[in-house]
């Protein structure tokens, strides 16, 4: 494996990972808003 | 380890992610289908120019014996009707004009949850106008009233 092929693969797993986080840190705290949204999304 | 072994192993994590990220994604659109909107978010909503929104409102087209009324008697400016979330129902005028792939804000007479449940089928990213038409006009923002005329081409995307 290259060097580039390395960091391109590092690039986007690390890109993936923070729009996961990213997504799930926002659904949060939309859940609050969203009373009903509890229930169905299973918030803690 | 082996680079085939090793490259292998990165797709599948990325394979993994991805599909954490989209499911997050929908989970997402879900809850934001679950907040109400309330009636100052919607005026500054449909007072932008060029907002990709759409208010449907699912009021009988004209009801004397109320004092919210009907679509016809006061409305939020640009709205659409479709009476009783019944696509087979919306005016000629409108016909084509009520799509399901917009943002939607749906108006009913109080922003009963029942009726925004039985209505949300019809789109994909639909939000329920809090405290519905009786909201609206208790906060004194501007009306509409009279049927349904479309808007002339070109003559832009904004409501008010």
């Amino acid at each position: 494996m290259t060097r580039f092929e390395r960091f391109a693969y590092a690039t986007v797993v690390v890109a993936l990972l923070v729009a996961w986080f990213g997504l799930a840190r926002g659904n949060d705290a939309l859940r609050s808003r969203a009373p009903s949204a509890q229930v169905a999304g299973g918030a803690r | 380890m082996k680079p085939p072994i090793l490259r292998l192993l990165i797709l599948v994590a990325i394979g993994g992610l991805s599909v954490g990220v989209a499911s997050a994604g929908m989970a997402r659109t879900e809850i934001e289908n679950a907040i109400p909107m309330s009636s100052r978010e919607l005026l500054g909503l449909v007072s932008k120019k060029g907002a990709n929104v759409q208010v449907v409102d699912v009021r009988v087209l004209a009801d004397d014996d109320d004092d919210v009324g009907g679509y016809q008697d006061a409305r939020v400016p640009g709205s659409l009707p479709m009476p009783g979330c019944d696509p087979d129902k919306v005016p000629e005028q409108a016909l084509g004009r009520v799509r399901a792939d917009i943002p939607t804000v749906l108006v009913s007479r109080d922003g009963d949850a029942a009726t925004f449940e039985r209505c949300r089928k019809h789109f994909l990213r639909v939000r329920n106008l809090e405290g519905g038409m009786a909201a609206w006009s208790e906060a004194g923002l501007p009306e509409e009233d009279g049927p349904y005329v479309a808007p002339k081409p070109g003559a832009g995307g904004g409501c008010l």
